[in-house]
């Protein structure tokens, strides 16, 4: 199936964050813990598969002159769903990841897919692509977090794993640490693909 | 022209629909984020006085009524402030809202008015930089408020000063944060400026 194909290259080959380098504004601001990295990617996750389903049910019907603007208010639909969902069953982590839920409206790997995915392919296919890409995202995002949240908070979803002498690395909480365990990511997964290439 | 009016058509009709459906889910999920928000500022407030908060969320409305009583103020009907119920000692909780270093900070103060003791701080919400003025919300942080005395003025006119870290050494100056001086400077005017306006709403007042 073309979707399945679609949902694999999302993960490795064509990776959004490590290879589109997209969805990195999200990507270095909640990956300081992995309980809101989760959340975080979960939400982005659904609303690829709703936003990539729906724009996918209405290729025909949408107007090339305003499809951007419609698949921005599908997008923005789903976000608000999950906003109001985790305002009302999970408060605290809606605080916590305070604008940035909202922001995935503004996440360039939703409109990537719609856009460049969903408006041309069957709604299965699609549903799988948008999954694979959000998977892809938090393939990415999940190991930073687990490098982050223990060096910065001494902690691992909250619960302490290194001693309370632990020397708390604030760099790493903070968004710069982000950029650097961004980039550290990219570049091996890079040269591990070059080196893949070579052979 | 056909076409165009077609487009603005469809576009109007698809952005009724799903602003109606995000409407539906809003108004049937708005009672329970409400209930939310209130139950959050009431743990503070019970924490505040030192009451036991119950384990389970649904009980601490039922808790807080039973311990708890709003004080108002002719003065100023917008202030919120609490006390005990029962025998309130003069300790008395009361809400702030300011300015931080990039956005409003807000929370609740206890003050022992008998004493003229601080006895407690906690911030509802702030936008701080995660990692430095952050560290706000750390234990840590507000429980260099406890026991804090507003007896008498300092010669600056401050209630209390924050100073840098670990060099408090007066019983009215309170350590600051490293590299988060403009919170640091935020919470010392919030802090002061609460519980001068405090005082000065409840000398004048009826609850002593």
């Amino acid at each position: 199936m073309k979707g399945f194909a679609a949902f694999k290259r999302m993960l490795w080959d064509e990776n959004p964050v490590i290879g589109q380098i997209l969805g990195i504004c999200s990507a270095l601001a909640v990956t300081n813990l992995v309980k809101n990295t989760l959340v975080m990617c979960l939400g982005l996750i659904f609303t690829l598969m709703m936003s990539c389903l729906t724009v996918s049910l209405m290729r025909n019907v949408i107007p090339r002159q305003v499809r951007m603007i419609i698949q921005v208010l599908i997008i923005a639909a789903y976000v608000i769903f999950i906003k109001i969902v985790l305002d009302a069953f999970m408060p605290d982590i809606s605080n916590e990841l305070g604008p940035y839920v909202g922001l995935i409206i503004t996440n360039c790997i939703v409109m990537g897919r719609t856009e460049g995915y969903a408006m041309g392919n069957k709604p299965l296919d699609s549903v799988f692509d948008g999954i694979g890409a959000g998977v892809g995202y938090s393939l990415v995002l999940l190991p930073i977090a687990m490098i982050r949240e223990p060096l910065g908070l001494g902690t691992f979803f909250g619960m302490q794993v290194f001693p309370p002498e632990w020397t708390k690395w604030n760099m790493m909480v903070i968004a710069p640490s982000g950029f650097f365990a961004l980039a550290t990511f990219i570049w091996v997964t890079r040269a591990y693909k070059a080196g893949g290439a070579a052979k | 022209m056909n076409d165009k009016i077609k487009t603005v058509l469809f576009t109007v009709v698809v952005t009724a629909i799903f602003v109606s459906m995000v409407s539906g889910v809003n108004a049937l999920l708005i009672d329970r984020i409400t209930a939310n928000r209130t139950i959050a500022r009431q743990k503070v407030i019970l924490n505040l006085f030192g009451l036991t908060v119950p384990a389970s969320e649904q009980q601490i409305p039922a808790q807080f009524a039973a311990g708890i009583t709003r004080v108002s103020f002719p003065a100023r009907p917008d202030a919120e402030c609490y006390k005990l119920t029962q025998a309130s000692d003069g300790l008395f909780v009361v809400a702030f809202t300011g300015q931080g270093f990039w956005d409003n900070i807000s929370g609740f103060i206890a003050l022992d008015l008998k004493n003229r003791l601080v006895k407690g701080l906690e911030f509802t919400q702030h936008g701080e930089t995660p990692g430095l003025g952050g560290r706000i919300s750390e234990p840590e942080f507000k429980a260099r408020f406890n026991g804090k005395p507003f007896t008498t003025l300092r010669p600056d006119g401050r209630w209390l000063k924050l100073v840098a870290e670990k060099t408090a050494s007066k019983p009215d100056e309170v350590d600051g944060i490293t590299g988060a001086t403009g919170t640091s400077n935020a919470i010392e005017k919030i802090v002061n400026h609460t519980i001068s306006n405090f005082l000065t709403l409840n000398e004048g007042g009826t609850h002593p």
